[in-house]
């Protein structure tokens, strides 16, 4: 069973225009994900593209204006929020700049120690004990020497593992993480990935890791969700995804990735042209088509649905459509037509 | 190598930062050269200096710094010990331009494009405005800016724009040294692809030589002939970037790389214990001694020098030098 299931999340946003008009901003439109326990789901994405929406809508931090959201089977989106305390205990989150997440006039003791206060573990002993445990768990140890510091005196990597660790104290069921490792220095990175990595395993949680960098998802993810401008466009297997991308944008984030290559500056990137659509006035049809090096006629007329191709592997793209029913799959050396 | 004079010569270039806790020694003695049309990578992670050394080129740091050095050479030209008013009308902007890290949104706003970049021209050379506006058009063309741009403000356009018109801008007076600091960290990676596209075709058309300082030694890769790694205001390694990614030779660098996450590759990203040093108390002997896995008893007292690896270029590490 899924921890977590959206399906259909649509949140629209109202953006100012002008002194007193409004307009609605499409943050997010009829995205469905699941997410089991110990397993994790990668959403992939450029700026705009709707990520974070996702990521707080599946915390009930913005309000979705249609579609459900099931935690453990229980449908969240109708609950009042004095019925979701349980909720708020499971469901954990990581933010992406370590210096503004912690309170920079609370010990990291307490810090770590505020979600057991909040949810009523009155036991002060057992809160520290707690509180301890999962400092060490981050590998901030020995924890009691941590406890009393203050944030200030620990590196960016380090507040990040206090971060972790605060999630971490209530043990919850889901962890969902947005950008966790983009401000931290190149070589750390892959430190705090592989940590939670191994925590996410050793406590079966269910994490969602939504980062803009197809690199890292590759790493340390075993699905992945590829968003553009509010939709999923492409989702499946993390490796499979990678290595076979059936979407021209999942193909052109990939090829978009500098690898260290010196013969990298006697070439050019086959970089696609142009810039993420505005989500006030996206273009109709598909929503990368003004971008997109195979679109056709038809792209710019319907949006394409998610469908899939093979081993859960599913493209919302029109160039794969009429390979729906039949049995025999096109190379991935995508043609236009 | 080419035995022709170098535009930029730098000896034992020092910044120093002055602070309550303390004098912070950012850049520590640091010798480069850079030819005409070349350019060079300087690669390291926060606070190893990268951003501290491009500033002290452009000569604009903050007022508690302190800039010293045995040799600051453009074209053979002294530019440590120019008076400053001669620097600002000759050299900077002139010679040698920069685009600022995190400098999107150092547009002003209520000011047109156009007007912002044609500025320059009209003030330092005096050029008249139709004249000054044709060139600017002439250098939207160079770096793939629309036309319409020249009579936009700042706040319709996307990241990805306004780093062409900083481009832009920095090459307004026709430089031949270019300083790019973290150019496309703020962009997307479609965008950042477009715009390491454009820095390349730069290069080669204007013979441009180009200082490119970032984090990311893959992106570094894209652009730069010659490559400087940096660790606590020092270099540890530099030479061509061909013997610099095959081979590298100090175990920072072959750690650096390796944290890289490759895709296509199943090679798993390693990382780099501890964090980076303190500036104020840099640990004795190497610098990068307590998260070096080769490091040694010696390590810890003796700071090793810069020597030369024939056929790769130089590295500060003991594990060499005992081979010499």
């Amino acid at each position: 069973m899924s921890i977590i299931e959206t399906s259909d999340l649509s949140v629209e946003f109202k953006a100012r225009r002008g002194l007193l008009g409004s307009v609605r901003v499409r943050a997010l439109e009829n995205v469905s994900i699941a997410v089991s326990r110990g397993e994790s789901l990668a959403i992939v994405g450029e700026s705009g593209s709707g990520k974070t929406t996702l990521a707080r809508a599946c915390l009930l931090l913005v309000k979705p204006n249609s579609g459900s959201i099931l935690f453990e089977g229980e449908e969240l989106s109708v609950t009042n929020e004095e019925n979701l305390r349980g909720f708020r205990r499971k469901a954990q989150a990581i933010f992406q700049d370590p210096y503004s997440s912690l309170d920079s006039y609370m010990t990291i003791g307490q810090i770590v120690e505020e979600p057991l206060i909040i949810h009523q573990t009155n036991d002060r002993g057992a809160r520290r004990l707690a509180v301890e445990k999962a400092l060490e768990e981050v590998r901030l140890s020995p924890g009691s020497d941590f406890y009393p510091k203050f944030p200030h005196m620990l590196s960016g990597g380090q507040r990040q593992r206090v971060a972790i660790a605060r999630a971490l104290v209530l043990e919850p069921d889901l962890i969902i993480a947005d950008e966790p490792v983009s401000m931290v220095d190149a070589s750390s990175k892959a430190e705090i990935l592989y940590l939670m990595r191994e925590l996410q395993e050793k406590h079966n949680t269910a994490f969602i890791y939504i980062t803009h960098d197809i690199a890292t998802a590759y790493h340390f993810s075993d699905r992945i969700a590829v968003m553009y401008a509010g939709h999923i466009i492409e989702t499946g297997p993390t490796k499979e995804v990678i290595s076979s991308p059936l979407h021209p944008y999942t193909r052109a984030l990939v090829e978009a990735v500098p690898q260290p290559d010196p013969s990298n500056r006697l070439r050019k990137r086959a970089a696609i042209h142009g810039e993420p659509p505005s989500a006030v006035t996206p273009p109709t049809g598909c929503r990368f088509h003004p971008r997109c090096p195979n679109a056709f006629k038809g792209c710019d007329s319907n949006n394409p649905s998610l469908i899939e191709i093979k081993n859960s592997h599913e493209v919302a793209c029109h160039l794969w459509e009429r390979f729906d029913t039949e049995a025999h799959l096109p190379s991935t050396t995508m043609k236009g037509d | 190598m080419d035995i022709s004079q170098p535009l930029l010569d730098v000896r034992d270039l020092r910044v120093n930062y002055k602070t309550p806790d303390g004098v912070l020694s950012a850049v520590d003695a640091v010798s480069f050269s850079v030819a005409p049309g070349e350019s060079l990578g300087i690669v390291g992670e926060s606070g190893a200096g990268k951003s501290s050394m491009a500033l002290a080129l452009m000569r604009v740091l903050p007022n508690n710094a302190t800039l010293k050095a045995s040799a600051m050479e453009l074209e053979g030209l002294d530019i440590l010990n120019t008076p400053e008013n001669t620097f600002r009308q000759t050299v900077r902007w002139q010679k040698i331009s920069m685009v600022f890290q995190a400098a999107l949104e150092s547009l002003n706003p209520v000011i047109k494009i156009g007007e912002q970049v044609t500025e320059p021209l009209i003030v330092h050379q005096g050029t008249p405005k139709n004249v000054a506006k044709a060139e600017v058009l002439r250098l939207f063309e160079l770096v793939s800016l629309p036309q319409e741009t020249f009579n936009r403000y700042p706040h319709e356009l996307s990241g990805g724009l306004k780093q062409r018109v900083l481009i832009a801008m920095s090459l307004v007076l026709r430089p031949r040294l270019l300083i790019l600091d973290e150019p496309t960290s703020a962009l997307d990676v479609t965008i950042q692809a477009q715009i390491m596209d454009q820095l390349k075709d730069l290069k080669k058309d204007l013979n441009l030589a180009i200082i490119f300082v970032t984090h990311d030694i893959a992106l570094a890769s894209d652009i730069c002939d010659n490559l400087a790694v940096m660790y606590a205001g020092r270099i540890v390694e530099t030479g061509p970037i061909y013997s610099i990614l095959k081979k590298p030779h100090h175990p920072y660098t072959q750690m650096l790389l390796a944290s890289m996450p490759l895709i296509k590759e199943n090679m798993k990203p390693q990382f780099i214990p501890g964090d980076p040093p303190s500036i104020l108390q840099p640990p004795k002997g190497c610098r990068f001694n307590p998260r070096c896995s080769h490091a040694f008893e010696k390590c810890t007292a003796v700071e090793p020098l810069l020597i030369n690896v024939p056929k790769h270029g130089q590295v500060r590490c003991l594990l060499y030098e005992t081979k010499e």
